[in-house]
């Protein structure tokens, strides 16, 4: 089921980029390029991570923490 | 390209009336305070005016320019930067609680065996293709969607009117006034005080000397309903039901016999969440052209579309959570982004408006 949802996954990612290509390439801007890649793996790494359940604690839980410490 | 975006004063009243209502119609922080909810409600309504009008008044400061503009003009280069990247997190964030609250909702009322990432994915499709479109349309579709939400809330108020006991709101401040005020603080950081993202989208409006007006205007409209929605819910489920329920609004439509009317409640949340979520995640994208010195926000919409998703799934382990967040830590989370540094932005934009004056009269 991991393998199938990974699979899916890098199939979801080829097509978004295959939509997003032809408008990214007329505007051929390094910078657009860069961080339109950044924010693409970033997306992937973090869906990847929760697939195969191996995703670190929930950014809420490090806000939990500092609310707690300052607050109460 | 950003330059040609331009949205009426009407427009603004129903994002700004959606996006404040949103999901609070159904995530009830109030209910801790059970009958006495609606106090809570009337008196963070008062200073929702004044928290609103505030933030009205930094964008009259500073004619023409979004939140990430002020926060670089105002504080430089690298601190403002700086703050523009949390307020970049605080919108990706915001969106992803509101994606987490949503696609809850439904997987426990409306399709409890679907696995709630395939509601998100599937709803964000249409989500995407609104930004691709642009704010303006963004407007238009939420002028046309958004008769939804009240009619639905009318007739379930029509319908549900003969199951309402008004002793169910007794005794009137019972636990005293200390959980009512902490709960009034509460329900200013949510839902009014998120009208911060606002400040990414007055500058489009084509008549700035009305922004102030149409604010009021929605801050009415969403206190009315809040109050009517929560005396309802009081009346017809009585304190106890109300605390121990998450979703008060489609327990209290599912109790009124004879009619289905809990799907009204369905279509209003999928109306309202897509308001909200295009104002975040639009407010979002600008913010990244604007920090990067870009003139197209379109190539990202798609990436940060996935991202919010993925971090809507990270968030909570469950909906249990996402509740005792929102009650225990938003509140105090949302205080450098909503109160702090609006009332810094506030002081330092005076002061240099004083300067300017005195050195035109010299």
């Amino acid at each position: 089921m991991t393998i199938k949802l990974i699979v899916l996954l890098i199939v979801i990612f080829f097509i978004v980029i295959a939509i997003d290509m032809p408008y990214i390439k007329k505007k051929s801007s390094k910078r657009i390029f860069t961080i339109y890649f950044s924010l693409i793996v970033i997306g992937f790494i973090m869906s990847l991570l929760q697939i195969i359940d191996k995703a670190p604690e929930s950014p809420v839980v490090l806000i939990e923490k500092i609310v707690r410490y300052i607050v109460y | 390209m950003l330059k040609n975006i331009e949205i009426s004063n009407k427009e603004l009243i129903i994002l700004m009336a959606g996006f404040i209502i949103g999901d609070s119609i159904i995530v009830n922080i109030a209910r801790a305070v059970k009958q006495d909810a609606w106090i809570s409600i009337i008196i963070s309504w008062v200073f929702a005016y004044v928290l609103i009008g505030m933030y009205v008044y930094i964008a009259k400061l500073n004619p023409n320019k979004t939140l990430i503009e002020i926060l670089i003009d105002i504080f430089g280069k690298y601190i403002g930067r700086i703050l523009s990247v949390l307020y970049l997190w605080y919108f990706l964030h915001l969106s992803s609680l509101i994606f987490r609250s949503y696609s809850e909702y439904i997987s426990i009322v409306v399709f409890p065996e679907t696995p709630r990432i395939f509601i998100t994915a599937f709803s964000s499709v249409a989500l995407v293709i609104g930004l691709k479109y642009g704010l303006e349309t963004i407007a238009r579709t939420s002028m046309i969607a958004f008769i939804i939400p009240p009619i639905s809330i009318i007739i379930i108020l029509l319908r549900s009117f003969k199951h309402m006991d008004i002793t169910n709101i007794q005794p009137v401040l019972e636990y005293g006034m200390n959980p009512i005020l902490k709960t009034s603080f509460g329900l200013l950081t949510f839902p009014f005080g998120e009208a911060i993202l606002f400040l990414m989208i007055f500058t489009f409006v084509n008549k700035k000397e009305k922004i102030l007006k149409s604010s009021f205007i929605s801050i009415t409209f969403v206190g009315v309903l809040l109050i009517i929605i929560s005396l309802m819910n009081i009346m017809v489920l009585g304190p106890e039901m109300i605390n121990r329920n998450y979703f008060n609004l489609h327990r209290t439509s599912t109790v009124v016999p004879g009619a289905i009317i809990d799907p009204f409640i369905t279509v209003s949340q999928l109306v309202l969440a897509a308001i909200q979520i295009w104002i975040c995640i639009y407010s979002l994208l600008i913010g990244i052209t604007q920090l990067f010195n870009l003139n197209d926000y379109k190539p990202f919409v798609i990436p940060i579309v996935i991202i919010s998703v993925s971090l809507s799934n990270w968030l909570y382990n469950n909906v249990a959570e996402m509740f005792r967040i929102a009650q225990e830590i938003y509140p105090y989370y949302a205080i450098p982004f909503q109160f702090i540094i609006p009332i810094i932005i506030l002081i330092i934009s005076l002061i240099k408006q004083k300067g300017n004056s005195k050195s035109t009269s010299t």
